[in-house]
């Protein structure tokens, strides 16, 4: 449900603006091979106010982060907390080209520093390949498999664990079939958040034919909430309501929909440990899967945080 | 609404209530324990000897297991003391999430199987103190021997304590310890205490009285999806289970098939031997047949009575078609009024005519049907008949059967027909939740349709839930497990082979749907195949026999012969019933799993029996949408 009295901080911008953003030090990455990943870099390329740090990642847990010549553990909170101490003013971290494994854990040693910090996000103008899109037979074998993200490890008791589960949905039905399949998450305690309005006005009819058969499970699709495909703060409000019906119990969230979807979900869970629980499954998306780039979103996520108050 | 769409739905409503939640793992404690029917292998799972519970999806691992904890049989045997209750203990399903973090990060594999070794007794003693508490809180009396907490502390490096509530504190905080070492300072578990793989345990068990636990009736471990711990950790816990006997502890263990069985320990050339050291409980062999039958039975009396106290069984909602009856459903008076033109307009002789028509429209269609599958004039096939009955009478026992999959030739309407208790028993094959989900889906059609639970599900509603209920397993099964879009393509592969097969081949090689895996002239090595072939097994999707006994196992070897799973038939359309068996090269299995490949296999292997197929499935099918 839409809050028209919130302040909106999610705005899009053309490319070109992103130079006036202000940033100072631009996380970003090149391991996802799409046309939109270099959206945000190029643009910033040639601006001799942003520090650009491109980060390689070097095996499982380390990454190199150029542009500041440090190594840093995915697993060593010290080595974050560092990396985040180095960087004065704005920073901006682009979740078009990093993993989650690796914006997940910057994103929350920027938050536990209280760090000013944007997240950028380059629409994708369309889907290239049929086996992207529902229909087509999605191939977990490509995935790690679930594993938590770095830094987001349960291994403790849960408390008051009912089963409570909130997936954000995306294309690929039979990644939340996985999630059913092999966690302790009880269909009928299942809240799902579709991103609606979508990116593409179709897009909210497809998350519903690839995902029909889980929906169709003990009246899934009544409990369904939206949010704006583009909008973490909206998905993140929609965690919220779904939490509040479940009385505020464990609850364990699949960020397996868009990536503001995403983000939106490691903000609720970074603010509501240890009671909220992510569960990922780490895709490896194929080469090109998406074409051209239709605008650029800019997140406020510090000053969304701000007004949250403290944790 | 009118009154009667309001009886309607409210039917509806319960039918889906009672029978449409098949998945244990989806049922809250509440509904699976007052559904739960005990198993005829149950008893096997008793006594101290560690077990490995085996079957495929949906045979019913995880309600068992779960009805084995403490909880459970609390709940099932209605009272709050163990010594009412048939066995003693507590479930754990091994979760990805959880499980997963004990690799890479760039910790090597030794250091990993220290914190693992270090979590898995923490992890089975706040199973054992859960249990403890819960005794306490139903009012039992829990004695702690102080001297053996003392030694359960320190083999686990917690602080000293001697109390239930204060053990399963230290537990609690010494777990947090290790993940808090994992999310943000994993270069420090390298100098974390650990503990020695099982010591605490026993230590445990001694320090707790009044658990009424003993190595006769042993607490039992219940941990479920074993196939999700690694191969290090499943050497873990072998030592463990290795190491049974000592102390009132055991692992009961439920695993999709025998091939995820790791057997080896920590200790070298001491694997695990069955039956020395563990047994196996196969689900499927032991519920076959009529045991499967009378299981089914139990489990949808129980669900059909949350809908009417007075419901009738499950096999009097559904009445069968002996195969004169589906002949006639599926239109052989029109195939045999085509015999009759043609036979007239061949100016064959009237004796052979009269034969013809005192046929019935089964054995017509058979004439007919057979004369134009072997290029043979009718009245050639009609004049055997007439002449040779005895040998006519074993042709049509021998391919009557496989001839009702051609009789419905370019006219709509169904194929072929899947009715009857009998056949949906076949169709599951020892899967309760396939027999479930049959029954479901053809009440539910049945009640949509204006039926109530006092008239039997027409034939067409049985035959199309069956078909449904394909479909959805075909379509469900790319997550169910990692290798699931490979296990996709080729049930789609085989299920158009054997579809095809039973269309345009029934009088050549009826009711050909088994196949035996072929090694000549095929490069792929054989652990690949059986590799494949024992997650499609694990994952209820294809059977497996051995070759020449035709006795069932659970796991994959290369002399086996293997068949898609029954309930699949329907769907494809082609003969559930077990019957002949093709070769397929190794190649070619590995080839069917694969999106390039999966649609010029199919053609090939049927090209080589001398059959095309018709469309293709269209998940087979490479159409890029974009440059």
């Amino acid at each position: 449900m839409l809050d028209l009295y919130e302040a909106s901080f999610t705005r899009k911008i053309p490319s070109a603006d992103l130079k006036d953003l202000g940033v100072t030090h631009l996380l970003y990455g090149v391991g996802i091979e799409e046309d939109r990943a270099d959206t945000i870099v190029g643009e910033l390329v040639d601006s001799e106010a942003v520090q650009l740090c491109r980060v390689e990642d070097l095996d499982d847990a380390q990454c190199r982060v150029h542009g500041l010549e440090r190594t840093v553990n995915l697993y060593e909170a010290a080595d974050l907390q560092a990396l985040v101490s180095s960087m004065g003013g704005l920073v901006g971290v682009d979740l078009t080209s990093l993993e989650h494994r690796v914006w997940a854990p910057l994103v929350r040693a920027l938050v536990e520093a209280g760090t000013e910090f944007v997240a950028l996000y380059a629409e994708p103008n369309d889907y290239r390949r049929s086996d992207d899109l529902p229909g087509a037979v999605y191939d977990l074998s490509t995935s790690r498999g679930i594993e938590p993200l770095p830094g987001f490890a349960r291994l403790a008791r849960r408390q008051d664990d009912d089963g409570y589960f909130a997936p954000l949905l995306g294309f690929e039905g039979a990644r939340l079939g996985h999630i059913f399949d092999q966690e302790e998450v009880e269909v009928s305690k299942t809240s799902p958040v579709i991103g609606s309005p979508g990116f593409r006005v179709e897009y909210p009819t497809y998350t519903y034919l690839a995902n029909r058969d889980s929906l169709s499970l003990d009246r899934m699709e009544q409990r369904v909430e939206y949010a704006r495909a583009s909008c973490p703060f909206e998905a993140y409000r929609a965690l919220e309501r779904v939490h509040a019906r479940a009385g505020g119990k464990h609850l364990r969230v699949a960020p397996i929909g868009t990536k503001p979807h995403a983000l939106g979900g490691i903000l609720y869970a970074i603010r509501h440990e240890p009671i909220v629980e992510l569960i990922y499954d780490h895709p490896v998306r194929s080469k090109g899967r998406t074409r051209g780039s239709r605008g650029v979103y800019v997140y406020e996520v510090s000053a969304f945080l701000k007004t949250l108050g403290a944790a | 609404m009118f009154a009667t769409d309001r009886v309607e739905s409210e039917l509806l409503e319960q039918v889906n209530r009672a029978l449409g939640q098949v998945r244990a793992e989806y049922e809250s404690d509440d509904e699976l324990y007052r559904r739960f029917a005990a198993p005829l292998y149950f008893k096997q799972l008793l006594g101290i000897t560690p077990a490995f519970l085996v079957g495929g999806r949906g045979t019913g691992k995880t309600t068992t297991l779960r009805s084995m904890s403490f909880g459970g049989q609390a709940r099932i045997s209605g009272s709050l003391s163990p010594s009412a209750w048939e066995v003693v203990g507590a479930y754990w399903k091994v979760e990805p999430n959880v499980v997963s973090v004990f690799r890479g990060k760039g910790v090597t594999e030794e250091l990993w199987a220290q914190v693992f070794s270090h979590y898995l007794n923490l992890k089975l003693s706040s199973l054992v103190v859960d249990y403890a508490v819960w005794l306490m809180n139903s009012g039992h009396e829990i004695h702690v021997d102080e001297h053996r907490a003392e030694l359960f502390c320190r083999s686990l490096n917690l602080n000293v304590c001697n109390d239930v509530t204060s053990l399963a504190r230290g537990i609690d905080v010494a777990i947090v310890d290790v993940e808090s070492k994992i999310n943000g300072n994993i270069s420090g578990l390298a100098a974390s205490a650990m503990s020695v793989l099982g010591r605490p345990l026993d230590y445990l068990f001694a320090a707790l009285r009044g658990l009424e636990v003993t190595r006769s009736r042993p607490f039992m471990f219940c941990l479920d999806e074993y196939e999700n711990l690694s191969s290090y950790q499943q050497k873990l816990l072998n030592t463990l289970i290795k190491q049974v006997g000592g102390a009132p502890y055991t692992f009961k263990i439920g695993v999709r098939n025998t091939v995820a069985i790791d057997r080896s320990t920590q200790i070298e050339a001491q694997p695990l031997q069955d039956p020395a050291d563990f047994k196996t409980v196969d689900i499927v062999v032991d519920l076959k047949d009529e045991s499967f039958e009378l299981f089914a039975s139990t489990v949808l009396q129980q669900r059909l009575a949350l809908i009417a106290h007075d419901a009738p069984e499950a096999a009097a909602l559904l009445p069968g078609l002996s195969v004169e009856e589906e002949s006639a459903l599926l239109g052989a008076e029109l195939v045999r009024n085509q015999l009759i033109e043609q036979l007239n307009d061949a100016g064959v002789d009237r004796q052979d005519i009269e034969f013809a028509e005192g046929l019935s429209h089964f054995e017509a269609c058979m004439v007919l049907r057979w004369a134009q599958s072997h290029n043979e004039s009718p009245e050639s096939v009609l004049r055997f008949a007439r002449t040779q009955p005895k040998k006519w009478s074993v042709r049509v026992g021998n391919y009557g059967y496989a001839m009702l999959f051609t009789i419905r030739e370019n006219r709509v309407g169904e194929r072929k027909y899947y009715t009857g208790w009998k056949t949906y028993c076949q169709l599951a094959d020892g899967n309760i939740r396939y027999m479930i989900r049959l029954v479901y889906e053809a009440l539910r059609m049945h009640v949509i349709d204006g039926g109530n639970l006092d008239s039997p599900i027409a034939m067409l509603h049985q035959t199309r839930a069956a078909s449904r209920v394909g479909e959805t397993t075909i379509r469900d099964l790319q997550g169910w497990s990692r290798q699931g879009a490979a296990l996709t393509r080729l049930s789609l592969g085989l299920g158009s082979i054997f579809g095809t097969l039973a269309r345009e081949m029934a009088f050549a090689t009826p009711e050909v749907n088994q196949f035996r895996v072929g090694y000549s002239g095929s490069t792929t090595p054989a652990e690949n195949v059986d590799v494949l072939l024992g997650e499609a097994v694990g994952q209820g999707i294809i059977i497996g026999f051995d070759g020449d006994k035709n006795a069932r196992r659970s796991g994959a070897t290369r002399e086996m012969d293997y068949q898609l799973h029954p309930v699949l038939a329907p769907y494809f359309i082609y003969s559930s019933r077990r019957k002949r068996r093709m070769t397929i090269g190794a190649d070619d299995i590995i080839a069917l799993t694969s999106r390039e490949s999966a649609a010029p296999t199919i053609r090939k292997v049927l090209s080589g029996r001398g059959a095309t197929p018709g469309r293709l499935p269209d998940q087979l099918l490479d159409f890029p949408t974009g440059s």
